[in-house]
Formats: C-alpha cells, structure tokens, sequence
C-alpha cells in the first residue's frame, strides 16, 4: 500500500507519514473533516449525502462555498493558530480534488477517496500528484 | 470470425482488467463522479452493450452505485429518481431491478 500511495503522491516518501485508518467507502474527505464517518459527502452519489441547495458539481468554488456553510472562513496560512480549526483544500484545474484537516500537534489529517486515512507533516505532502495543488486555507473556530 | 464463447471469454477478461485498474486508481478520488473520469472507466464504457450483464454482476457483488454513470451512458435509460438519493442501496436495487425487468442475466 505504502509504494502504492508514494506512487501517487511522490512528495509522501520519505516525510514520515502514518497510515492511521484502514480503506473504507463508509466515509470521503469532507465528511472526515466534518467529523462523520458513516456516509460520503458525494453530491453525484445516490449513497451519499448532499445538503439541500450545493450544486451537483465538484468545482472548488462549490467546495469552499459549502465549508463556508459550515463556519469555515479564508485565511492566510496553515500555521498552527491557538483556537483555531484549519483546513486545507486542493484542487485540479478548478475542480475540488481533496481537503486535509490540521490536527492538535499541527500535523495534518487526510482520508484519501475510499482508502486509507493518513496523518501527513505538511499540505505540501499531497501536492504534485492526483489531487493538483493547494488551493486555498480556510479556519473557524474550535468548538 | 471468432467463435462466440471466444469472444465473451475475451470481453470478460478485457473487463475485469479495466476494473481492476480503474478501482486501484481511481479509488484516491473523493467523489464518485470524479472516479468516473478515469481512462479505464471510459474504456469500460466503450465496451457497450456487450458489457452490461458484466456491469451487472459487478454492480450486484460490490454495490458500487458508480457503475450508474456506465449504465446510463450505455443504456440511455436511467431508472434512479430524484427520491431515491441519499438512500443507502436505492441506486443499485433500482439498476439491478431495471436489468431483470429488461431480461438482462449475470
């Protein structure tokens, strides 16, 4: 699995990352960040969950317009800011490819598709493969 | 002209390639009609009619309700109303109901 991953995301190897969840359908990226794990957030999947009004797209604008929903604001970094919940998305010509969430000790959190959940050191980590590049940092509030 | 045993034999395993690869790759993917992009998914759809009772089978056995893209670019039909989303299963019952009704087998 780990070749596999390296493969797809050259900038994992060698960063010390953790697998820290087996494959699973159950949950996507989003609802991992939202804090469910019983259902994708897939607005083309009849088995997932698509809140009412978001367009039937994956265009990132779509993407950040339904974190906005959630209480989610742009900001200027993906340093570790007291107080704060960040989250990083990234996208593909456009089109919303992933998003991380950042993790107490200022590590990252990503579950890939319907694979693994991993714990990566840096955004960057994810970057220079399938999921494009980073597109853009947003905070809100811890609960 | 190739006998018609033959030629299920090498759709099958023509098949079951392209699915192997599209769920080992595309499986990075968040959302499902981001999964459906995938070169081997295309080529899958390229498989036409002939491939359906695969389709079908596969459908059937791993409940990926992804294969709908497939089955709607192949068939032009599409038997899953808007009720139905966001019931967990209600895509593939619907499909696999649908290939009964039209006397599909796998």
């Amino acid at each position: 699995m780990r070749r596999e991953l390296e493969e797809f995301f050259p900038n994992l190897a060698g960063s010390g990352y953790e697998i820290t969840g087996e494959a699973s359908k159950e949950y996507n990226c989003i609802a991992w960040v939202l804090g469910i794990s019983s259902q994708p957030w897939d607005c083309y999947d009849p088995n997932g969950y698509c809140p009412p009004s978001i367009p039937r797209d994956d265009l990132i604008v779509t993407v950040m317009s339904l974190f906005a929903r959630e209480g989610f604001a742009l900001c200027d970094d993906d340093a570790l800011e007291p107080g704060y919940e960040k989250i990083v998305l990234y996208a593909f010509v456009g089109h919303f490819t992933q998003v991380a969430r950042q993790l107490e000790d200022g590590r990252w959190s990503s579950k890939l598709g319907n694979l693994e959940l991993i714990t990566h050191s840096s955004p960057a980590n994810l970057t220079g493969g399938f999921f494009g590049n980073v597109h853009c940092i947003m905070r809100r509030p811890s609960e | 002209m190739q006998p018609k045993a033959q030629k299920t034999e090498e759709l099958e395993a023509t098949f079951n390639e392209l699915a192997e690869v599209w769920y080992r790759e595309a499986s990075y993917w968040s959302f499902s009609s981001q999964r459906a992009w995938h070169i081997a998914y295309m080529k899958i759809i390229n498989l036409g009619k002939p491939a359906l009772p695969l389709i079908f089978r596969e459908l059937e056995a791993s409940g990926d309700s992804e294969w709908r893209h497939a089955l709607e670019i192949i068939t032009g039909a599409n038997p899953v109303t808007e009720d139905m989303w966001g019931k967990r299963g209600a895509a593939r019952k619907a499909w696999l109901d649908w290939a009964r009704e039209q006397g599909y087998r796998w």
